[in-house]
Formats: C-alpha cells, sequence, structure tokens
C-alpha cells in the first residue's frame, strides 16, 4: 500500500433501496473536487453499487452506475471491495465495473490502520 | 488506533462488517441495539483479546440486560465513559 490517502469512504448500501450510496459518492466526488485523494470500500450489500448492468430503475430512483463511472473523471481510481463480500453475495468480479481491485481480509484490515479521514456510509 | 461503535446485533451486516474493519489496538463499543451481546457471552468478539469491548450501560438498562452483563461480568461504561473513550481514540467510526 502506497501513501495512504486523504480520505477512505466506505460503501455499505446497495444501490435504489435508499439514498445512502448516492450519498456515499457524494461525499467522495465533492473531496475528490476539493483535491483530495480518495479511495472507496465496497463492503456488504455496498458491493452491488458495482454491478455493471444496473439500469435506471424505476423514475425517480436516480441510477447511480453514471456516478460510479464519473469517478475516474475525478480521478478516484482506488475502488475495492473485499473478497470476502464477493463470495458472500455470489457476485463474480467480471460482472463488476471495471477497475475494482479485491482485497484479501488482512488488505482490508491494513486499510483500518493506516491514518486517513474515514467516512462510513 | 480507532474506537469502532456498533448501533446494530451481534451476526448483522454491520457487526459482521466492523469485525473485518477492526484491528489490535483498537477499540469496540457496543450501544443501542448491539447491547444484546450481554446476551451471548460466547461470541466471537467476548472470547478475543486483542482489543477490549465495551457496552454502554444506559442501553444495558433501557433494554433490561444490565442483569447478564454483570452476571456474564462484561466489561461495560456509561456516558462519561463514551466521551473518554472517544477522547483516548484518534478517530472513531460508527457501524450501524
Amino acid at each position: 500500500m502506497d501513501k495512504s490517502e486523504d480520505l477512505m469512504v466506505i460503501i455499505r448500501h446497495a444501490p435504489h433501496n435508499s439514498n445512502w450510496l448516492r450519498e456515499g459518492l457524494d461525499a467522495a466526488l465533492v473531496a475528490a473536487a476539493f483535491g483530495q485523494s480518495v479511495r472507496l470500500l465496497f463492503m456488504g450489500q455496498g458491493a452491488l453499487a458495482l454491478c455493471k448492468e444496473q439500469q435506471a430503475g424505476a423514475p425517480g430512483q436516480k441510477a447511480t452506475l453514471p456516478t460510479i463511472d464519473m469517478l475516474e473523471m475525478y480521478e478516484i481510481d482506488q475502488l475495492n471491495v473485499p473478497d470476502q463480500t464477493l463470495e458472500e453475495l455470489n457476485i463474480p468480479l467480471a460482472s463488476l465495473v471495471n477497475g475494482v481491485t479485491p482485497l484479501s481480509e488482512s488488505q482490508v484490515k491494513a486499510l483500518f490502520s493506516q491514518p486517513r479521514l474515514i467516512f462510513n456510509f | 488506533m480507532i474506537l469502532h461503535i456498533l448501533t446494530t446485533a451481534p451476526l448483522s451486516d454491520a457487526a459482521r462488517q466492523a469485525e473485518q474493519a477492526i484491528n489490535p489496538g483498537d477499540a469496540l463499543l457496543l450501544i443501542e441495539e448491539a447491547v444484546s451481546a450481554a446476551l451471548q457471552p460466547d461470541l466471537d468478539c467476548w472470547k478475543q483479546t486483542d482489543y477490549p469491548v465495551f457496552l454502554l450501560e444506559e442501553d444495558l438498562v433501557a433494554r433490561g440486560f444490565a442483569n447478564a452483563a454483570s452476571h456474564h461480568r462484561l466489561a461495560t461504561v456509561d456516558i462519561e465513559g463514551f466521551v473518554q473513550l472517544t477522547e483516548q481514540y484518534e478517530q472513531s467510526i460508527t457501524w450501524y
């Protein structure tokens, strides 16, 4: 792990079911817009935010996949998900958007032992 | 050195995520619904010794678990103790 980023945002909620995902992504984008380096860690149901076959969903439920695609434009390219989460949700890495790096249990723990600001959504 | 605050029941998603994130030298504070862990002394969090685990007294009393916690000799803090923990650890993360 190189120098740790300024901010890590943990995303733990799935798309469409609530606003938590959108708010987490917005927080990450705002931080990046202000020049902070940001890492996103998708845990539990949050990993579903990375499924590349997502659609807009019912009217009024703003889709979040476009936001995920926009992360790169804000130089947020550290997208992580624990191996354990992929196993539990039974999602292959190939069904996720590109640029997602799975992490082992010890790598996930290491993320929390480095000094940085952490937001939990 | 992070104070992890858990507000949901043992074995919930958030509880398992907190477990994935916590490192030796951190601390775990159980509040609100999480204090039901006082009823199960054989949970992993009570068995491990890498980090201290505390139950919030006010929430134990509210739910009628105070006797269970003392019977199983589990560590508790009151609201002042909660504040002291937030001062003692550089950062806190709430799992909800």
